[in-house]
């Protein structure tokens, strides 16, 4: 058997391995910067290898890995997560004054090569294990600013939730594989085309939209996701706010269109019910609250919901919208997150009014602030109104007009609390005053993101070509 | 040889005894014992299947082996990261933890 | 040039990056950039309409394709479009040359002239577009640069205010329009008007959808051209530089919403209930906004209201029947509305006021402004041979022609108000004695900058009628048409029921205004109830506040209650089943594993326990909340799945 297919991991494994040496070893100066360097340069790397890697390879390791276009697509999308997070972290780390800033980047690593594990795993096994690998990791970045109480608090109600979750979704786990004798997605599938939906079948099934809604912070499995987010580091927040929850949403398609095809009424059901309450819920709780990483926890709550509308659709078609969504918010996402670790740097509170004159203190945040947001609301032109429009279409054509109104409804919700931010930055003189220093990284990662966002808003055919493509049935 | 009934009405006690040890001690250690007893629970379930329902496929002894790894080092994390709250707040405390709320 | 008619909306875009990227370097110059700009535009969509004279155009590429969903990228010149980029590209440039005098000094100005070229490729692209993905996406731009314009002195409260409000109202019509443009992709599997049509047309899509998604696209010209019951932004939209209003909120992009009908016609007419629909709520809110005009002291909102209410007239035409009627006045109305608002910009300028008690006896500081408005007035009014009488007599005919009688009365209802309120506008401003003499010393004409554009606007609505009238044989009519075009047979009985209500209206503004034969203290007292309907516009923002704003709060408030008091509420059961469980636990610690332990002790510690769960941050409530989720899952999907 070759193992070229899976070389981008191979490599990512061996830079983890390599770097856990540098952290114990490395005793030299300026550890932080080194560390963001080794890290950047071994997600390149991996990134590198993914071009010389066939896209579809198929089953491996007898069905445990599924390295289809989905997968690769996943697989390509996590390492740039990573290196947006990296290029975040150092300035934090060091305004933080975080003890070992270097065991940071491993662990981010770490949550990489899980979220990677999960998006291309073609068994329960490996799902289960990728997303352990990727939670566990998770709760370490989450409580990573030891002294910092809130940041400890994050970890535990993580962890503790966590926890409890992946019991829920091992046990649905477990059942499914007593009622078929199989954890291969693809025999579970065949099986299940056999049996039907017997009610055992059908309890299973909710222990594994529960235990994976709570991964993506569905309501009303969400409750642990504003605490984790407000407490954890920023860099951190940026990235369980895109990473984990992309992660988790892989391991979900994986999971119901691969393996419980068969049931694909029920479980779109289940969805659209989801996705109405998450997005109404996320929509309406964000208009409340000070704190914009609390803010945007719930905002990222909201767009799990509008993501959950491609399930509710149950259709390729919603799952290339999903893809296409995943990929616009989560470059957002980062973008939005690295203005606020730019601003949280200096100001270190994190509040809402921390934003108030920042279009005279830095124009060009102020001003790519708005167009994330804009591409958030979904207007023409960024890279949200595509995947939104295609999760609309895909939501109509299988016959959810309703849930389509509720997400344009929630869309027009969702303008109050971006506006808030956005009139603190206009319209409202600053608190302090002074240009606010920005590192170059951060304002690297912002350029990037703002020109993902504007590109994929004009030119997102090729993206979009490539992802219908990849998920095609058959 | 005992009918996998059996099997699973311990399985299930053994959960329920999990769900209900954490959703009601305020020690974060208790809560973490409840959980590994969840994940036991699984366990049970897993290998009893598999002797009874795929007795020439190992396929749920390794399943629930992955399953004790992982859990020892979730464990393992879980115990530092409730070392960290326990210096501030006692071990035995985590409903006074809830800074973070609204 | 007909081949490349693309560029025509190119340009402001290239226009607007200029201005963007050198605002700073070229300060005022930019106004340059902009005119030229917009000239060039106009040269070339003369050369477009003259070319379209001899023939339409459609172009149209795959963007991107998806399986079976194909988005292309592609335009048409036909004489609807010819017709729209003249007006379009006039109107502008009349407005940009204007605001050089206008917006002098302001201290955002290159800001403005980048948001009027956004504006107008915005809407150039849009008449241009030949499929609904096109039509959304510049719609959408348009849209946006309004609420910029209308906030851009947004240190004034109400401006940023106005700005929001046009946002959520138009919002709401956009996303019928966004709906109902999804609908019918997914009937007809294409984006494009003509296929659409065509498929429509053939009989494959079943009439109740067709209904549904005209309708669906119809809430989006509602929202856009201000109709009732979501015309309520377009008059705070005022708080926004005159000379933009007379572009965005008078002329064109309101406008828009009546282009839309028109352009998606072919689904209009394949069902009637459609049509009527569109026909009575323009009339409706032709009548209802030129009621509202008749009370109003501050000059932009009486134009504002008259713009609604002309809007309103335009549908009326679209919806009788008569697609050429609709464009027409669509037409001539761009043409004076932009000169009465520009003229009361003149006005605004000279006196530093909107406020019509504060002005009169204007006609002689201002006497090219005032032989300006007067024309304007005249063509607004419907008093031949202006522009404005033949327009409104090819709606009336449509009226008259159409089943409902009721759409002809209420059209000449309006005409007569319109009437009324414009005379009585006029004698307001420019004629008596100047009741502020402090800003009356202080007015003067404005410069050549700001008279010229009101000229040539003037010679237009002055003239621009003419195409329409039996005097060039209804060139228009023969042009711009829909299917067989143009056949109703002139009615001399509407034409004299339209010249008598115009010819009442102005002796009724003359009567009271200007002669003051009825007392309007007097009338206002005896007919109080009714001005102050009418002067708190029919209290739909009122109502509006009462329904969606307190709505909205109650809404929180019932989200709040449901937080305070069933979240909570279930926390507290769920304490309290703890509470027991805790008690049992208790007992079973006491007895069996911990005999040592205090019974009542360990009652107590669960009590307070159970007490301190109730606080929300908790993370066992949390966990109490995901099984709570397992359970009733379980139970709903045994319900729906058995």
């Amino acid at each position: 058997m070759s193992y070229l297919p899976i070389l981008p991991e191979i490599v990512l494994t061996a830079a983890i391995l390599f770097l856990t040496l540098v952290v114990v070893f490395y005793q030299g100066e300026n550890r932080n910067g080194v560390m963001m360097t080794g890290t950047i340069f071994g997600l390149s790397v991996t990134l590198l290898t993914l071009a010389f890697v066939p896209p579809f390879a198929g089953y491996l390791f007898s069905g445990m890995l599924t390295l289809d276009g989905m997968a690769f697509f996943f697989r390509w999308l996590f390492p740039a997560v990573g290196l947006f997070v990296a290029f975040m972290a150092r300035e934090f780390l060091e305004v933080k004054k975080a003890e070992n800033p270097g065991e940071f980047y491993v662990i981010l690593l770490l949550a990489i090569l899980g979220m990677m594990l999960m998006a291309s795993s073609g068994d329960l096994i490996t799902i289960y294990l990728g997303l352990e690998l990727t939670s566990i990791s998770s709760y370490i970045l989450a409580g990573y600013l030891r002294e910092d109480p809130k940041s400890g608090e994050a970890a535990i109600k993580y962890f503790l939730m966590g926890a409890l979750a992946s019991g829920v979704l091992l046990f649905g786990m477990s059942l499914f594989y007593g009622l078929t004798g199989a954890t291969n997605l693809v025999s579970i599938s065949g099986i299940l085309h056999q049996v039907g939906a017997p009610p055992l079948v059908l309890a299973a099934m909710v222990f594994l939209i529960i235990g994976l809604g709570f991964k993506v912070a569905a309501v009303p499995f969400h409750m642990w996701a504003p605490d984790a987010y407000e407490g954890a580091p920023t860099p951190v927040t940026a990235f369980f706010s895109v990473g984990p929850k992309a992660a988790a949403f892989a391991a979900i398609i994986r999971v119901f269109t691969d393996g419980l095809s068969s049931l694909v009424w029920e479980w779109s059901l289940a969805f659209a019910v989801l996705a109405l309450i998450t997005m109404t819920l996320g929509n309406l709780t964000a208009l409340w609250q000070k704190n914009v990483k609390r803010m945007l926890a719930y905002s990222s709550i909201a767009h799990a919901g509008y993501i959950m509308v491609g399930l509710a659709a149950g259709t390729w078609q919603g799952t290339v919208a999903m893809l296409l969504y995943l990929l616009a918010y989560v470059f957002t996402n980062l973008g939005i997150f690295a203005v606020v670790t730019a601003l949280g740097n200096r100001e270190g509170k994190d509040e809402l009014t921390d934003f108030t004159g920042l279009s005279q203190r830095s124009p060009y945040l102020a001003a790519a602030l708005v167009v994330f947001f804009l591409s958030l609301i979904g207007i023409p032109f960024t890279a949200g109104f595509f995947g939104k429009f295609l999760l609309f279409g895909a939501a109509v054509q299988s016959g959810l007009v309703w849930l389509a109104l509720v997400m344009a409804v929630n869309s027009a919700i969702s303008v109050g609390y971006y506006y808030t931010v956005v009139r603190n930055m206009y319209l409202v003189a600053p608190k302090n005053k002074g240009a606010l220093p920005v590192a170059g990284e951060l304002k690297l990662v912002v350029t990037v993101a703002l020109l993902v966002t504007l590109i994929l808003g004009l030119f997102f055919e090729p993206v979009l070509g490539r992802l219908v493509a990849f998920t095609l049935p058959g | 040889m005992i009918p996998l009934f059996y099997v699973l009405v311990v399985s299930t006690l053994l959960f329920a005894l999990g769900v209900y040890g954490a959703l009601l001690s305020t020690n974060a250690i208790r809560i973490l014992m409840s959980i590994e007893m969840i994940l036991n629970a699984v366990n049970l379930n897993l290998v009893g299947f598999g002797r009874y329902i795929t007795p020439s496929d190992p396929r749920g002894q390794i399943f629930a082996i992955f399953v004790m790894t992982v859990a020892a080092a979730e464990a393992a994390v879980g115990l530092a990261i409730i070392l960290v709250i326990a210096r501030r707040y006692g071990a035995a405390a985590i409903d006074r933890v809830r800074m973070l709320k609204g | 040039m007909i081949e490349q008619a693309w560029i025509i909306a190119i340009i402001p875009i290239v226009a607007w990056l200029i201005i963007f990227l050198f605002a700073k370097a070229l300060k005022e110059k930019v106004a340059y950039v902009g005119i030229l700009a917009m000239g060039i535009s106009l040269l070339l969509s003369v050369l477009t309409f003259s070319e379209a004279l001899g023939g339409t155009v459609e172009k149209s590429f795959p963007w991107a394709v998806v399986g079976d969903i194909k988005i292309p990228v592609g335009f048409q010149v036909d004489p609807l479009t010819a017709v729209m980029l003249l007006v379009i590209t006039i109107v502008s440039l009349m407005v940009q040359i204007y605001s050089v005098g206008y917006m002098h000094g302001d201290v955002r100005y290159a800001k403005y002239y980048a948001i009027v070229s956004l504006f107008s490729a915005a809407m150039l692209g849009l008449v241009l577009a030949n499929n609904f993905f096109w039509l959304v996406l510049s719609w959408e731009i348009m849209g946006l640069s309004s609420y910029l314009l209308i906030s851009h002195w947004y240190e004034k409260p109400e401006a940023a205010a106005a700005g929001m409000k046009a946002f959520i109202t138009t919002r709401i019509g956009d996303i019928g329009l966004l709906l109902g443009t999804i609908m019918l992709f997914v009937y007809t599997h294409s984006f494009e008007f003509n296929v659409i049509a065509e498929k429509i047309h053939a009989g494959e899509i079943n009439q109740g959808i067709v209904t549904v998604a005209a309708l669906l696209v119809f809430a989006g010209g509602v929202g856009k051209s201000a109709q009732f019951p979501l015309h309520v932004w377009l008059p705070d939209a005022m708080a926004g530089p005159t000379p933009g209003s007379a572009l965005i909120h008078a002329a064109t992009m309101v406008a828009a919403g009546v282009y839309l009908v028109a352009r998606a016609y072919g689904i209009f007419v394949a069902t009637p209930y459609a049509l009527f629909w569109v026909a009575l709520i323009g009339g409706f809110t032709a009548l209802f906004a030129a009621t509202i005009a008749t009370v109003m002291t501050d000059i932009k909102k009486v134009l504002a209201y008259s713009t609604v209410s002309q809007l309103g007239y335009m549908m009326l035409g679209l919806g009788a029947g008569s697609y050429t009627a609709g464009i027409f006045h669509l037409m001539t109305h761009a043409f004076f509305k932009s000169l009465l608002f520009l003229g009361s910009g003149s006005v605004i300028h000279a006196v530093h006021s909107q406020e019509m008690h504060e002005m009169g006896g204007l006609r002689k500081k201002l006497p090219i402004t005032y032989w300006t408005f007067l024309i304007g007035t005249a063509a607004l009014a419907g008093i031949p041979p202006f522009s404005g009488f033949w327009s409104k007599d090819e709606i009336l005919l449509a009226a008259y022609r159409s089943p409902y009688p009721v759409l002809f009365w209420m059209g000449v209802a309006t005409a007569g108000l319109t009437a009324y309120y414009m005379t009585r506008a006029v004698i307001l401003t420019f004629f008596g004695q100047p009741r502020d003499h402090h800003k009356y010393e202080h007015a003067h004409e404005s410069p050549p900058v700001m008279t010229v554009p009101l000229v040539i606007l003037a010679t237009l609505a002055a003239v621009s009628g003419l195409p329409g009238s039996p005097f060039l044989h209804n060139a228009f009519g023969e042009f711009v048409k829909f299917g067989h075009g143009h056949e109703a047979e002139p009615s001399s009985f509407v034409m004299i029921i339209a010249i008598s209500a115009a010819l009442l209206g102005v002796l009724a503004g003359v009567a009271i205004y200007g002669y003051k034969v009825i007392s309007r203290e007097k009338a206002i007292r005896s007919w109080r109830p009714l001005y102050l309907v009418l002067k708190n516009k029919y209290y739909v923002d009122e109502f509006y506040m009462a329904i969606f704003v307190r709505g909205t709060v109650l809404l929180a408030e019932i989200v709040g209650f449901f937080d305070r008091y069933i979240i909570d509420g279930l926390v507290n059961l769920v304490g309290w089943l703890g509470m027991q469980l805790s008690f049992l636990s208790g007992l079973f610690d006491k007895y069996v594993i911990d005999g040592m332990v205090n019974g009542v002790a360990a009652i107590t510690m669960a009590l307070g326990n159970s007490a301190r769960r109730l606080q929300t941050g908790f993370v066992q409530s949390y966990a109490i909340t995901l099984f709570a989720g397992v359970v009733i899952g379980l139970i709903l999907i045994q319900l729906i799945g058995g």
